[in-house]
């Protein structure tokens, strides 16, 4: 007779595990491999090979031994793994070939392929990257150099021409060695060719699997918000201290007008705030549903520990598309799993079983260095599949088949727009913020999708389509209802200057004030109110909703006194000019200075010590 | 022997095995150490070498030479070793006992005449390192040894056939031009030795 106990185990050994959809786990490394995962690949034999901050390859053979493949590297940021001994590798000097050439598992030869652009000792100096192209050509982006180092450029330090000439007005980060703010193609033999530029922090850079260039820019002057940018040769993304290095360019003739009208935006736009502050490697789902139902669907990192999913479509020749929440969010995620990120994901790569590896870099984000991997079990998670654009308006598909009900019910669908300022200032609010009613609302029979008629379809705008009313067939909400579509363009070609941008007019500073000028007379109630609302868009992804921040990066409201003990003057400085060094953006440009000390009101009466007294931050 | 034991043991280990992480060390006895973050006097993309023996050197890829030596430990990384972006330049951990001055100091019989200095890539070797790079577009192998007793640098210059025949010049700034020393295998060679004080 079996004894209950030995029933029960036996029940627990064979009973099915109970899935749960996505399964975050740290993946062990050994206590040599130290500093942040800055790039992720997998060689044709299924070898894992990262690097790290501190200029090391690390492989991983699937059997599970780690060895030191190369070191003495300057932050590398992107490999091409070509095999198991041949690996080529993007960091700050050059593209490099490092090569094993006597089967001893670490790489003796280092080729130069190409070093054929300017570097200083500025610590903003990255070359993003890489991918490589059938034809054999690598791909990468030199980001800007940053005024935040402090340390002026001399031509004895410098590798390069070195042109000072500033174009329009002064912003943070500048070019003055070529080609920063450049995408670039390197040839097999070396050549580099600049292709595009306009870019700032272009820290994640991918490809297609149809061959289409993608960067993922980082908010900053002249760049609103970060965002998918597809990249085409003679492309201009916004950022104007690389056009100098632009054959014919005139500095002296330059207008922001002319900058505004060559500018191309993002593909998608990844709102500031509710989608991440600062992007990282984009990567594509090639691994044919292994990873759920998203396969041919962007996955993108942010220094704030989320994942963004993202879809893609080409309208009347124009590549755009949707965002949407995945991973890290949510502290209590559904069909989430597992650990928590553990960092800021800046690199990632789909492993040939299907699972995404993510390379975590605390010295970016804040938190710890590390390498995790997000496994799928088989469960689909109710989720926004997609977004596409029709006619008049979006359809909306789904990964489960949802409730009639809620489906045809149009109050369920909550529709608003929004665009940006295109100015040398750091990022942007959202501006000509509308509500878009909706005609009509048209599910299909499967519960697998519906098509939203739109009163007014306008491009030029991203849209916030927020759906978290609806639910499954068996009664689930969406585990993220929420997506943001870029409408660049319409179907019937039409199409906004400066993309989801405008110029700011004249009569706006005085509207600011104007604005400014009835916080100041709210009720501290009001006033507190309106704080919240900044609060939620903007800080809650590093200084999370509890005020409790980052341990290592952002501010811990509750538990570090100091902070808030400082006077209002002081907090209001930062938040307004922001610490780079610090990861703390810069918010002038982004709320009014009216917003900026509501949203300090805020912060002081739900983490300070005491609640605030009512009177408005001085 | 208690049998039963053993095998729970063996079972352990067994079961235990898969999550032990095995690698092979970061640096092998004897190889050369390499850097490439920023280094005090240097240019961007400068290296530091370390070789057996406590002599270290920073060498410049764009100017192509030797920047300066120092013999004893090799770098103190902590500055390098960043908890957020920024960065400083590493702390070399011995004294300087060599430095030279001037773009291209390699050159090809004409010691005025500043050659264009193209950067090729490098080889890691057992107690040396070698250093590729075209000089007016002729390849040069160069190959970065210790003297013995840490007396300083043996330097030798590999060309191919179109350099072979050429003499080769030296040229640091502030000092006469070093003719280059051809060897008995036909390679050309320049010892630098160290200064006994800082230089």
């Amino acid at each position: 007779m079996i004894s209950s106990f030995r029933l029960l185990l036996l029940c627990a050994l064979f009973a099915p595990l109970a899935r749960a959809g996505y399964r975050i786990e740290n993946i062990p490394r050994p206590a040599e491999l130290r500093g942040g995962i800055i790039a992720v690949g997998f060689s044709p034999t299924g070898t894992l090979v990262v690097t790290t901050r501190y200029g090391e390859v690390w492989m991983r053979t699937t059997a599970g031994v780690w060895r030191c493949f190369a070191r003495g590297l300057n932050e590398p940021l992107g490999l091409v793994v070509e095999s198991d001994s041949v690996v080529y590798v993007a960091h700050r000097p050059e593209l490099l070939k490092a090569t094993d050439t006597d089967g001893d598992g670490r790489a003796d030869t280092f080729d130069a392929i190409s070093n054929q652009w300017g570097i200083s000792n500025n610590y903003h100096e990255f070359f993003f990257g890489l991918r490589r192209d059938t034809a054999g050509n690598f791909l990468g982006v030199l980001s800007l150099t940053s005024g935040g180092d402090k340390q002026s450029l001399a031509q004895a330090d410098v590798r390069g021409v070195l042109n000072g000439a500033p174009i329009l007005e002064p912003a943070g980060h500048f070019a003055d060695v070529p080609y920063r703010g450049w995408a670039v193609k390197i040839a097999p033999d070396g050549k580099l060719t600049p292709i595009a530029t306009g870019f700032r922090q272009p820290n994640g850079v991918g490809l297609s699997p149809a061959g289409e260039f993608f960067v993922n820019d980082n908010q900053g002057e002249y760049k609103p918000s970060c965002g998918l940018l597809h990249v085409a040769p003679g492309d201009f993304h916004g950022h104007v201290a690389g056009l100098k290095w632009e054959p014919g360019f005139d500095a002296k003739t330059f207008t922001t007008e002319q900058a505004w009208k060559r500018y191309k935006g993002p593909a998608v736009v990844f709102p500031h705030g509710p989608m991440g502050v600062s992007g990282g490697e984009i990567i594509w789902d090639t691994t044919g549903g292994k990873f759920g139902p998203f396969a041919g669907q962007v996955f993108a990192g942010d220094y704030t520990r989320i994942v963004i999913r993202s879809t893609l479509e080409q309208v009347a020749g124009t590549w755009q598309g949707a965002c949407f929440p995945f991973l890290g969010r949510n502290e209590s995620a559904p069909y989430v799993s597992g650990e928590k990120l553990l960092a800021g994901v800046m690199r990632s790569a789909f492993a040939p079983d299907g699972s995404l590896y993510l390379g975590a870099t605390g010295g970016w984000g804040a938190g710890a260095d590390g390498l995790q991997r997000v496994v799928w079990d088989g469960l689909v998670s109710p989720e926004i599949r997609d977004v596409k654009i029709t006619d008049h308006g979006f359809r909306l598909t789904f990964t489960r088949a949802m409730s009639a009900a809620t489906l045809a019910a149009a109050a369920n669908f909550e529709v608003n727009r929004f665009r940006f300022y295109y100015h040398y200032k750091y990022g942007s609010p959202w501006v000509d913020e509308a509500r878009v009613a909706l005609k009509e609302v048209r599910p299909s029979a499967d519960g697998l999708s519906v098509d939203l008629m739109l009163l007014e379809l306008k491009p030029g705008f991203v849209y916030e389509l927020s759906v978290a009313a609806l639910r499954t067939r068996d009664s689930q909400p969406l585990a993220n209802p929420l997506a943001y579509y870029t409408a660049n363009r319409l179907r019937n070609g039409e199409r906004a200057i400066g993309d989801t941008t405008r110029l700011q007019r004249a009569d706006e500073k005085a509207l600011s004030a104007k604005e400014e000028a009835a916080v100041t007379t709210a009720s501290p109630d009001a006033v507190v109110a309106a704080g919240e609302k900044v609060y939620r868009l903007y800080c809650v992804p590093c200084h999370q909703p509890d005020g409790r921040g980052i341990l290592g990066g952002a501010a811990n409201f509750r538990e570090d006194k100091t902070r808030l003990a400082k006077p209002d003057a002081e907090l209001l400085k930062v938040i307004a000019e922001g610490n780079e060094l610090k990861g703390m953006p810069a918010f002038a440009a982004i709320a009014t200075a009216g917003q900026r000390r509501a949203v300090l009101a805020y912060i002081r009466a739900t983490f300070g010590d005491k609640p605030a007294d009512g009177g408005l931050p001085k | 022997m208690n049998l039963p034991l053993l095998l729970r043991a063996g079972w352990l280990v067994a079961f235990l095995a898969p999550l032990a992480i095995t690698a092979q060390s970061a640096l092998a006895p004897g190889e050369v150490l390499i850097e490439r973050a920023m280094l005090p006097d240097a240019r961007a993309g400068s290296f530091a070498f370390g070789l057996p023996g406590g002599v270290n050197f920073c060498y410049d890829p764009t100017r192509g030479g030797v920047n300066y030596a120092w013999t004893g430990e090799f770098l103190d990384l902590t500055n390098v070793r960043p908890v957020n972006k920024l960065l400083k330049a590493a702390t070399l951990r011995g004294p300087v006992v060599y430095r030279e001055q001037g773009e291209s100091p390699l050159r090809r019989s004409n010691a005025s005449r500043e050659p264009v200095v193209e950067f090729k890539g490098y080889t890691l070797r057992a107690s040396a390192v070698e250093l590729r790079y075209t000089v007016d577009g002729t390849p040069v192998a160069e190959t970065i040894s210790a003297l013995p007793g840490a007396a300083g640098l043996k330097r030798t210059f590999r060309f191919d056939r179109a350099g072979a025949d050429a003499n080769w010049l030296y040229v640091v700034a502030g000092q006469p031009p070093s003719a280059l020393v051809r060897d008995a295998a036909g390679d050309f060679t320049l010892d630098v030795l160290f200064a006994k004080t800082a230089p």
